[in-house]
């Protein structure tokens, strides 16, 4: 088991390694920051920028070098820098948002608030998709069956900006209607908010269940599919047939037997389905103004901040393999017809 | 195939059997009720969005003799836009739009996907190793980044075409994996060996006996992708890294709505949002209907 | 100007005697509906003692340091309006009031070669944490600002205007006297900011920063990513986290006069004018003065309860520019037809009077309509009117001609065709272009509809990469730089590449004198040299909202000034409704 994750994760590195580069030189070359930002420096000040301001933007964002070289040095941060690039040395390098704007205090404090809605998230659909597939798979065809279906279709086939844009409305009508400020429409918490673990968490609440409720039944959908085939398959194999053959109440044989089984393949979709809500948080994250992972590298490409959209793609990057890790770990654990030597 | 008389007996006996079966597979998918309306839907979507704007008074431009903001009535059956704009030719417009996109996301995607699984499958050895190396590469890759990314790099107007190869080039993988794993079972068949001892190309079998025998799992693929690709180009011109004037889509009209969900220019964004669930409900409806009618096995689970 | 210190003294007067009573009685309350005819004194009503206020601003920024290019942006500007030592304010009638908290009078004019000015400080003006504000201070302003290595090395100043016109700066007790290098004379060295930065924190911190350039640099950077605990404004902050929001509590330290009400500010950042109506709506903010307007929120106001709205000409304005360096467009004739054949009325009509129903075309490229230096020279071209008889006209008498199919040709036969470029994020823009591509179309000019990626304006421009284009400028009440930084041959701002000699010596006059009024009038010159080389139309000034909740008094929208609503923060209230 332990070879086997060290081999896996060995095995990461050369993936990482093709995606960075193949990210690096697509956004990389797709951009030119110095000259935006010059121009936007002119707009507001009315007056044309100094020659020596330009030159120094351009060293301080390491532009003044090519295109693989500035990979190269992001990578390592070997050669001329300012000591503030090198992945390797624990540097994510400039962002051209300027110095304050560190990327790694961004990305660290951003994934937590990213992973808090991610996580609720999945973890309630993932609730609901079981109970939903269960119910599905055991009253197969019935109109029970046919409802729970379309309603997941329903969702599986709803832009989540659209669902995020409507329930955003929604949740004001409803404060309208009961007078007072209920839901929170734009943030993660209140301005300024500080106190303990649990203190934060309750002033959150108000911002959490809108985007949480829309970032939920983006997901359900496709593992409630996923369930009830499995249950289906597993009610219709040989030793539920056995159990209820043997006169097994028909609710014992549902618990003991095809349940336990039939989760296998939910709980190994799980850690997917966690990435996966990564993608939806970017689209929920714009709606609601949380100052997640997600709205941070959406930003990041329309400023043209390499180094912050590689910063990115590395964490959610290194958070799918994990999953998909994790997956394969717990597909092991599960079910015991598989050893991995 | 040598010029011999037993292999063209062979051949048309198996241009029955294959005919037999596609039928069977209709009989099958013609049962399915949702899957069948569902088709329909799609159907009179489709043409809503390629025959429609021949049918229809106004085009998708803003012109001085409509009055903006007008609610839904005879004259504008989904009303009128602030420029001036009627919602129902922008409607067919953007469908039209988002549809292309789709449709060449979904052939695109596939054509891509299925060849690379196919060679990956094929070959197996190191080609496989390298190329499902490379997949993984692609999976770690945030999608809506790197395409939204690419479409930011057009200096020009992102066109739906743009789009739709942006979205094409990244959203192969998961056909390539379906259609690789398909092939690798499929590769130790007999009919595989009989081509190759009959002196095949790689090429020529690939193309003519390993990817016509999953066209299975690719059918319901392409259906997938469709609203897939729906569901992506609106959610990256949303974004506002998707498609961009003069060009138009389901996504962008939303977009233009704001939130105007509950007051009283509503239809400016239900009626693009409807039209987007719609497109996707029945695709995933039709998708699901073919499995059904194609995969044998899991209908036998299911009956 | 003079007529304006009058009227601002006034207002302090009323100020200080409100506390002894003054106004009492007076139930004029007004709103903003009033800021059309009465822009500075619109929304004005009795305050109650304390209250909160939380403003929207609609982005973030990424440097608390102001002089840097990273923190030249309006958002952390209007975010920092509590406590930043500004030199003065521009109200809405475009009037400068000096800065209250800072100093005793208003800048002096001691000798004019070389220029000098001399600064009395207030009595008492200090940083908040007991210092007083010094001459160091304002060289610590020069000295960031100044873009010389030898002051300042590796250091990105958004601007150097003035600093690198600074010869030396020397303090008297409470005065302090700016010279200038012989070079300078422009006509508003009044409004000149000296300020910026407290030089003891940065002493404190152990920045050498008058001896060694590079400890300047470092003292910048320590400026940039630290929150602001000192302050030279009514207001003092408690909290605060880049980008995200300030939150502000009075200032007992304050040396201004006004009275502040308040007893909690915060300024927080909602991105999108969407999100900021919601939230207003929803009740988590109490209003917002967003850098842009769209009818779509307007519709969204007008049914809320509570919320009072105003449109007006904003901070920037529209145009449409020509790229000199087209193989057609280099041709004057053309370009003038150009600009006939577009018909402004009917584009703005559609666009920017969905959210101003009395929005006027802007016919002056430096002064606004009602400046009182406002001068028309374009009415008279015809351009802008859609005219196409008269384009037609000014074609036909430089050679043009028409093939059968009514496509425009040159005098050498050349089809023509061009580009209109717009930034995809501005539907106005996006309009603008549609109509004018109709519009040359009669005239027989094919032209493509090229979209601007949000993050590419400034590249499109840079590379000259448009046939036309359709952006904007600011347009602060201060002109005399802008002609050079717009026409210039020299400039990098230039886009166009117009290379005009006879503009360029018009350009160079207006930097000739300190006198205003001469120096609008040198201006005016430019302009109408400008129109009649066709190179800029001017649109509008783009409209921008500002957004209240109805209980906030002295709450009120300001185009000249670059902090907008906040420009007098210290009057901000919440209505006293006994």
């Amino acid at each position: 088991m332990v070879v086997f994750i060290i081999r896996r994760t060995l095995m990461m590195i050369p993936v990482l390694l093709g995606a960075t580069i193949l990210c690096f030189a697509l956004v990389d070359l797709s951009n030119d920051p110095v000259q935006d930002r010059v121009f936007e420096i002119e707009q507001s000040t009315g007056e044309p920028v100094p020659q020596s301001t330009i030159d120094a933007l351009e060293s301080s964002w390491y532009y003044d070098r090519s295109v693989p070289e500035r990979y190269w040095i992001w990578l390592t941060g070997l050669g001329d820098t300012n000591g503030d690039i090198g992945l390797l040395q624990g540097k994510w390098g400039p962002s051209i948002e300027g110095s304050a704007m560190d990327i790694s205090y961004e990305v660290s404090t951003r994934f937590w608030i990213t992973l808090r809605l991610v996580l609720f998230a999945t973890l309630a659909s993932i609730g609901i998709a079981i109970l939903a597939g269960v119910v599905s798979a055991v009253k197969q065809y019935s109109r029970t069956d046919y409802t729970l279906t379309f309603v997941g279709f329903l969702f599986l086939a709803m832009p989540v900006f659209w669902l995020g844009s409507l329930f955003k409305e929604g949740a004001v009508q409803i404060n309208k209607v009961l007078g007072s400020t209920v839901f929170q429409t734009y943030g993660s918490g209140t301005t300024g908010f500080r106190g303990n673990g649990w203190e934060v968490f309750v002033d959150s609440l108000p911002f959490l269940i809108v985007p949480t409720l829309v970032l939920m039944l983006g997901g359900y959908a496709a593992i409630s599919r996923y369930q009830r085939a499995s249950m289906l398959e597993v009610m219709n194999s040989d030793y539920v047939r056995l159990a209820r053959a043997k006169g097994v109440r028909n609710g014992t044989v549902m618990r003991r037997h095809a349940l336990r089984t039939a989760l296998i393949p939910v709980a190994t979709f799980a850690p997917l389905a966690l990435s996966g809500a990564m993608g939806g948080a970017m689209v929920t994250e714009r709606i609601f103004g949380w100052r997640g992972l997600g709205v941070y590298s959406l930003d990041a490409i329309n400023a043209g901040d390499t180094f912050a959209v590689m910063a990115y793609v590395l964490i959610s990057g290194v958070v799918v393999l994990v999953g998909v890790l994790i997956s394969d770990i717990l597909y092991g654990v599960l079910d015991p017809r598989i050893r991995y030597e | 195939m040598s010029n011999t008389a037993a292999p063209r007996l062979d051949a048309e006996a198996m241009a029955t059997k294959e005919r037999g079966q596609w039928e069977m597979v209709a009989r099958r998918f013609f049962r399915h009720r949702a899957a069948v309306v569902s088709l329909v839907i799609f159907l009179v979507i489709v043409l809503f969005a390629y025959v429609g704007p021949f049918l229809w008074k106004w085009d998708y431009k803003i012109h001085s003799e409509i009055p903006s903001w007008a609610s839904p009535s005879l004259d504008h059956p989904f009303g009128t836009d602030k420029a001036g704009r009627d919602m129902l030719g922008a409607m067919m417009q953007a469908t039209k739009q988002s549809l292309n996109v789709a449709l060449v996301v979904a052939i695109g995607s596939t054509v891509i996907g299925a060849l690379y699984g196919a060679v990956a499958g094929f070959y197996r050895g190191w080609v496989d190793s390298v190329l499902m190396r490379f997949l993984d590469i692609m999976f770690v890759i945030p999608f809506l980044v790197i395409t939204g990314a690419l479409a930011g790099a057009i200096d020009t107007s992102v066109r739906w075409y743009h789009m739709a190869i942006i979205l094409a080039v990244f959203g192969w993988t998961s056909i390539a994996r379906a259609v690789r794993a398909e092939v690798l079972s499929l590769r130790e068949k007999e009919f595989i060996e009989a081509a190759r001892s009959a002196g095949g190309s790689d090429w020529h079998i690939i193309t003519k006996h390993l990817i016509p025998n999953t066209m299975s799992v690719i059918i319901v693929s392409v259906t997938l992708q469709i609203a897939f690709a729906i569901l992506s180009e609106t959610t990256l011109s949303f974004l506002g890294l998707g498609i961009q004037s003069p060009d138009t889509s389901l996504g962008l009209l939303i977009e233009a709505a704001g939130a105007s969900a509950f007051n009283e220019h509503w239809y400016l964004f239900y009626i693009p949002g409807v039209m987007i669930i719609l497109i996707a409900l029945t695709i995933n409806f039709i998708g699901d209907g073919l499995r059904d009618a194609m995969d044998p096995r899991q209908t036998m689970v299911r009956r | 100007m003079k007529r304006h210190h009058m009227a601002a003294v006034a207002a302090f007067a009323c100020t200080t005697l409100a506390l002894a009573g003054c106004g009492q009685g007076s139930t004029a309350t007004s709103s903003l509906d009033d800021c059309v005819t009465e822009p500075a004194d619109c929304n004005t009503g009795d305050r109650a003692e304390g209250g909160e206020i939380t403003w929207a601003v609609d982005a973030g920024w990424s440097s608390w340091n102001q002089n840097t290019a990273d923190g030249n942006n309006a958002y952390v500007s209007l975010a920092l309006a509590g406590m930043w030592p500004y030199t003065g304010q521009f109200d809405p009638d475009g009037e400068f009031i000096v800065n209250e908290g800072l100093f005793a009078s208003e800048p002096e004019l001691v000798s004019e070669s070389p220029v000098t000015v001399e600064y009395t400080l207030k009595e008492g003006a200090n940083w908040g944490d007991g210092t007083e504000i010094g001459v160091d201070d304002f060289i610590y302003h020069w000295y960031a600002r100044s873009g010389d290595e030898s002051l300042c090395a590796g250091c990105t100043p958004a601007t150097t205007t003035y600093g690198s016109q600074v010869a030396s700066i020397e303090g008297d007790g409470n005065t302090v006297t700016v010279t200038y290098v012989d070079s300078y004379h422009s006509a508003e060295w009044k409004y000149e900011e000296v300020l910026s930065l407290p030089a003891h924190v940065a002493e404190a911190q152990g920045f050498d920063w008058k001896n060694d350039p590079e400890q300047m640099a470092a003292a910048e950077l320590y400026f940039s990513e630290t929150t602001p605990t000192w302050t030279t404004g009514p207001y003092k902050v408690t909290d605060a986290s880049m980008g995200e929001y300030v939150i502000y509590e009075p200032n007992e330290d304050w040396a201004g006069d006004t009275d502040v009400t308040l007893d909690k500010l915060t300024f927080r950042v909602i991105e999108g004018i969407e999100n900021i109506v919601t939230a207003l709506r929803n009740g988590e903010i109490d209003g917002s003065s967003p850098f842009s307007a769209t009818a779509e929120a307007i519709t969204q106001l007008e049914t809320a309860e509570g919320v009072d709205y105003s449109v007006a000409g904003g901070p920037n304005w529209e145009h449409i520019d020509l790229n000199t360096r087209n193989e057609f467009l280099q041709d004057v004739a053309l370009r003038t037809a150009v600009f006939q054949a577009i018909d402004l009325e009917n584009i703005i009509e559609r666009t920017y009077a969905f959210v101003q129903s009395d929005i006027e075309r802007k016919n002056n490229h430096l002064f606004r309509n009602g400046s009182e230096y406002y001068e028309d020279h374009l009415t008279a071209t015809g351009q802008g009117t859609g005219d196409i008889e008269q384009a037609r006209g000014t074609l036909e008498d430089a050679g043009y001609t028409w093939d059968g199919d009514g496509n425009l040709l040159t005098p050498d036969g050349d089809q023509v065709t061009l580009d209109f470029r717009y930034l995809e994020t501005r539907e106005s823009r996006k309009i603008t272009g549609e109509l004018t591509q109709a519009t040359l179309t009669d005239l027989g000019i094919d032209v493509e509809l090229r979209a601007i990626a949000p993050d590419a304006l400034g590249t499109v421009l840079a590379e000259a990469d448009f046939d036309i284009i359709n952006f904007g400028w600011s347009s602060d009440p201060l002109f005399v730089g802008s002609p050079s930084q717009y026409w210039s041959s020299e400039s990098g701002s230039n886009f166009g590449h117009l290379e005009d000699p006879e503009l360029d010596a018009l350009i160079e006059d207006i930097n000739g004198t300190l006198d205003m009024d001469e120096a609008a009038a040198r201006a005016n010159e430019a302009v109408k040299r400008v129109i009649e080389d066709a190179y800029v139309l001017p649109i509008v000034d783009a409209p921008v909202m500002v957004m209240v909740s109805d209980r906030l008094v002295n709450v009120r929208d300001n185009w000249a000034s670059q902090q907008r609503a906040a420009y007098n923060i210290a009057e901000w209230g919440v209505a006293d409704t006994e």
